[in-house]
């Protein structure tokens, strides 16, 4: 009988000091598995720019009147073609074309008075700077491949030429002389004056 | 003897497929162009002052390894593996308007022969930007990877605000109205007022931060 206890209390010991080395083992694991799963390693750069001055160049005095304008989104595609792959460059360009008329070259006789009319003699509606994109702000959409400066120079004019054919349409110049027409007279009827003819100078 | 003919058609074949195709697709550039957007707008707005605006935009990165280890943040440059730097110049073009639009009889005084115009506050927008493509610098050390067009377009956007947070500070708002009023004054006389008698003014409190228009993003 005390044999068979003894044995119980020796089996009984030898499970419990196992159970209680298992427990150790599953902690000391799980502690070192937490410990590693909260390990993250990356490589990183900072994207933003430097802080660097900025020059004026040039101060002008302008006189442009702009009575429409017409934004613009152009997405031009470039394809070079490989042996095995090809490259691609794929940007997206912003500009707005502004017509409307340039006050500087309103002649010294374009407001005239006949009677109780006044009669205003504008200058033709034009485009009214050449410079209209704004390529600072264009998006890269795809990139596959070496592309160096000079072709997103060439995307550049390609975008700048399609945009001048898309916007420059006789239908939008046509557009801005009537709202031209419109806004001129509203205002001088504004300042008091009864009857106003606006026309405009011959190309 | 057959085998070598053999031999000798397959080089051939091989040869003329080879050039064939370098003729005709291998270095070929195909473009095309796709209108997404074209909005027209009627508006009433006069330009009366341009600045120009040059700036160099430059970027220096050098590659980090950062992360968690035991518990702990680590932050190190990794300089063996060299850095990257790019200066790109950019020209942009502000101009400030004064925008005719709501311009009614309530901007106008007149008594006798006398007026009085009080304009809208002038508002200022960045009309043009352009990128130096020609003058761009770079340098790009071994191990690294070349800037990408995503990157490149990237710093060039950060400019561009750089540029137009600093437009309250260049006086131009200042510029614009002055020009406003030389603009005007000769067109007034020729319609019939003396100059005495025409005054332009412009509202005083003008909050200086709101003159900028962003064009949408």
């Amino acid at each position: 009988m005390n044999q068979n206890v003894r044995k119980y209390l020796v089996i009984g010991g030898g499970v419990l000091i196992v159970g209680c080395l298992l427990w150790g083992l599953f902690n000391g694991i799980r502690h070192i598995y937490n410990k590693v799963s909260s390990n993250s390693i990356s490589l990183t750069t900072d994207d933003r720019i430097d802080v660097t001055p900025q020059q004026i160049r040039t101060i002008r005095a302008i006189g442009e009147w702009e009575f429409l304008s017409v934004s613009d989104e152009e997405m031009v595609d470039t394809l070079r073609h490989g042996i095995f792959f090809d490259d691609q460059l794929v940007r997206i360009y912003y500009g707005t074309l502004r017509l409307g008329i340039d006050m500087q070259q309103l002649s010294d006789s374009a407001f005239s008075s006949r009677g109780d009319t006044l009669v205003a003699t504008l200058p033709v509606i034009q485009l009214l700077d050449q410079n209209f994109i704004d390529e600072a702000r264009t998006r890269s959409f795809i990139s596959k491949g070496d592309w160096n400066t000079s072709d997103r120079e060439a995307l550049y004019h390609r975008a700048k030429a399609k945009m001048l054919r898309q916007c420059l349409t006789p239908q939008n110049i046509r557009q801005a002389q009537q709202n031209a027409e419109e806004q001129v007279s509203g205002m001088l009827h504004a300042m008091g004056f009864k009857q106003v003819i606006i026309t405009f100078e011959q190309k | 003897m057959r085998k070598l003919l053999w031999l000798l058609a397959v080089g051939c074949w091989l040869l003329t497929a080879c050039s064939s195709k370098q003729s005709n697709g291998e270095g070929a550039i195909t473009d095309t162009t796709l209108v997404l957007i074209t909005q027209v707008r009627q508006c009433s707005r006069l330009y009366t002052a341009e600045y120009k605006i040059h700036k160099i935009v430059t970027h220096d990165d050098v590659l980090r390894l950062q992360g968690q280890l035991a518990g702990q943040d680590h932050d190190v440059e990794l300089p063996i593996l060299g850095d990257r730097k790019i200066a790109i110049p950019m020209d942009v073009t502000l101009k400030a308007y004064i925008d005719f639009d709501g311009f009614s009889e309530q901007n106008i005084e007149r008594q006798d022969n006398k007026i009085t115009i009080t304009l809208p506050d002038p508002k200022v927008q960045l009309t043009s930007s352009r990128i130096d493509h020609a003058n761009i610098k770079k340098y790009v050390a071994l191990l690294r990877s070349d800037f990408t067009d995503a990157e490149l377009s990237s710093y060039e956007q950060q400019g561009r605000e750089a540029i137009i947070n600093t437009i309250p500070e260049m006086g131009i708002i200042e510029s614009a109205r002055q020009n406003a009023a030389r603009l005007l004054i000769p067109m007034l006389k020729q319609m019939g007022f003396s100059e005495p008698d025409i005054t332009i003014t412009f509202r005083q409190d003008l909050n200086t931060q709101n003159i900028i228009e962003r064009s949408t993003e």
